[in-house]
């Protein structure tokens, strides 16, 4: 059973403290989400043996790694991660091939045949000979992925795997990337700060928030239920801030710094609470229309800006705190969106989640 | 800023030169510049690349301190650089009666001079080298331990490969500097023909009865020094590694 686990590893950097514990089971990704600067980098040397933790466990495959209290340090080139650096860290003075036959035993040709084996995999044969330098930016992740699976890895760490690509490539990479994921069959720890990377690749996603893991969950169960305003800032969804008033009939009455009331089916205390609303949710009416559905939160609004997101439009709402809705083309035409226009941002009060502050 | 090294060339004419070369003691001068220079430089090499590497690369207590020992020789005017090395390791010195008891004479000894030249030249290599590893990105040497290889290996197969540019031009340097040396090795090593007379040196005993001479082997030096520099350059042209990258 090749369990990959990390067990209350505090790393101290500066005034700032990391503190993780987390398993990942066999042929499982889970992503680590979080800022710049939150320790995710950290975490992954930590596990790859290239830093020591202040404390903590790591162990994998069912052999300890890193252990203070035993004293316990295996170097990083007896633990067979297969890292994939931020910005790939080929080496500069050696062709692909090479870079790839770095981690490969054997000699002469058998060497050759199987590092051009593994860059097969990811159709770069053809570009053996070439040096890092004349790979594009995709062609680089890809060698990169072929060399760290070289080691026969018991682990795969990925730091950032997609964000040095241009959006033409990213698309690809993020397919063939979740395809050596799932066939490699080890436990993957993949770090990002970018959400919807984490969401296309991993099974599992843990957010990280002032060095600690502050939710866990796939991406449906966090963009669901979110666990605090941080985590539905994340996941996309917007968050206004209000005051909880007593419970009525109707659910729950929350007065928005900015003037309006609306309502949750969300139990909660009366007090400052904060709303989490998925832009998905919202509907845009013009001023002064009557309601005609069932949704009870109308909370008028200006439109702030306009943008095109593919075949959807996102617009941008002030109704005293920002707000967005993300509605159609046709929408947009026919209520004559515009930045300045006046409107109503509509959605069900069942669509309203409470979330800690 | 080209006239002094001109002027070498126009003062004699190029026959002459040439025949001022043939002479016994200018040929041993330049031979024994070659060899003393070349056996300098390879402990340099030797020695000054890891030493650089660890410098480079490790963060230990007291090396702002080691840095700057290395790099005092830069700015030590050679001639104390020679009394200093005949105070350590003269006879008497107190490293130089450890030596002599090994059986090893260095002052007034070819030897000596190699140790002279070894001292003066060293930092030239050693801060190209330091710069040249600095320059590395980390995650290179992190991947190739990921990749299995020990630190050795590191160093050996990603580290040197990776900044051979900066250590050529800190070797040539080095070189350069060696092949010029004369205070500290007059000092320490004296100038007796065949033994520690190295062209330099030669020049200097030759100005005042054999100006040709000492012409002829100016002119082999500033040569020599030329095509290093050009060497260098050419390196530095060449090193497209992406080493900038980093």
């Amino acid at each position: 059973m090749a369990l990959l686990s990390v067990e209350g590893v505090i790393q101290r950097l500066g005034d700032f403290e990391l503190g993780i514990s987390l398993e990942v089971a066999p042929a499982t990704c889970l992503a680590l989400v979080g800022p710049s600067g939150a320790g995710k980098t950290s975490l992954l040397r930590c596990v790859a043996g290239l830093a020591r933790p202040d404390s903590g466990r790591i162990a994998c495959d069912g052999e300890t790694w890193t252990d203070p209290t035993e004293g316990t340090f295996l170097p990083p080139e007896s633990r067979r991660c297969g890292y994939l650096f931020q910005d790939y860290a080929l080496f500069p003075h050696l062709s692909a091939w090479r870079n790839v036959a770095y981690a490969l035993g054997g000699s002469g040709d058998a060497r050759r045949t199987k590092a051009i084996a593994l860059l097969d995999r990811f159709g770069l044969a053809a570009r053996a000979d070439a040096r890092p330098r004349t790979l594009s930016g995709g062609e680089r992740q890809r060698v990169a992925l072929a060399r760290a699976l070289a080691v026969e890895p018991k682990t795969l760490l990925l730091d950032e795997p997609l964000s040095a690509l241009d959006a033409s490539t990213r698309g690809r990479a993020a397919r063939e990337l979740a395809a050596t994921i799932e066939s490699s069959g080890v436990p993957t720890l993949f770090v990002t700060h970018d959400y919807e990377e984490a969401a296309t690749l991993a099974h599992e996603i843990g957010v990280i928030d002032g060095g600690l893991i502050v939710q866990r969950g796939s991406a449906a169960e966090l963009a669901a239920a979110p666990g605090s305003a941080f985590v539905a800032d994340l996941v996309g969804s917007i968050v206004i801030a209000g005051r909880a008033k007593h419970l009525g009939d109707a659910g729950t009455p929350i007065a928005l710094e900015g003037g309006a009331t609306i309502f949750t089916t969300d139990p909660c205390e009366p007090g400052e609470v904060v709303v989490s609303v998925h832009p998905w949710e919202i509907l845009i009416e013009p001023p002064g229309s009557d309601a005609a559905g069932s949704a009870r939160n109308r909370v008028p609004a200006t439109v702030t800006s306009v943008t095109r997101l593919g075949s959807r439009v996102r617009v941008g709402l002030d109704a005293g705190q920002p707000l967005a809705a993300e509605v159609t083309p046709q929408a947009v035409e026919e209520l004559r969106l515009a930045p300045g226009a006046e409107v109503l941002a509509v959605w069900k009060a069942s669509a309203t989640r409470v979330v800690e502050r | 800023m080209t006239i002094p090294i001109a002027a070498i060339f126009l003062e004699a004419g190029p026959a002459e030169l040439w025949d001022a070369l043939g002479e016994e003691s200018t040929r041993e001068a330049l031979r024994l510049s070659l060899v003393t220079s070349v056996t300098a430089l390879a402990i340099i090499l030797v020695v000054g690349t890891p030493a650089a590497y660890l410098l480079a690369t490790r963060d230990f207590r007291g090396r702002s301190v080691a840095m700057t020992l290395v790099e005092l020789p830069l700015v030590l005017p050679p001639a104390v650089a020679g009394v200093g090395l005949l105070v350590a390791l003269g006879p008497g010195g107190f490293i130089g009666g450890l030596i002599e008891d090994a059986g090893v004479q260095l002052v007034f000894q070819t030897a000596g001079v190699v140790v002279a030249l070894t001292f003066v030249a060293s930092p030239f290599y050693l801060r190209q080298a330091q710069a040249a590893f600095e320059g590395l990105d980390p995650r290179w040497l992190e991947a190739s331990r990921t990749l299995g290889a020990s630190e050795a290996r590191t160093f050996a197969r990603v580290a040197v490969p990776a900044a051979m540019p900066g250590l050529v031009t800190g070797g040539a340097l080095a070189w350069g500097r060696a092949l010029g040396e004369f205070g500290a090795t007059l000092i320490f090593a004296g100038s007796f023909q065949g033994v520690t007379q190295t062209a330099p040196l030669a020049i200097a005993n030759l100005i005042g009865t054999d100006l040709t001479g000492a012409l002829a082997l100016s002119a082999v030096l500033v040569a020599f020094s030329a095509a290093l520099l050009a060497s260098v350059k050419l390196t530095a042209r060449g090193k497209g590694h992406g080493l900038a990258v980093g």
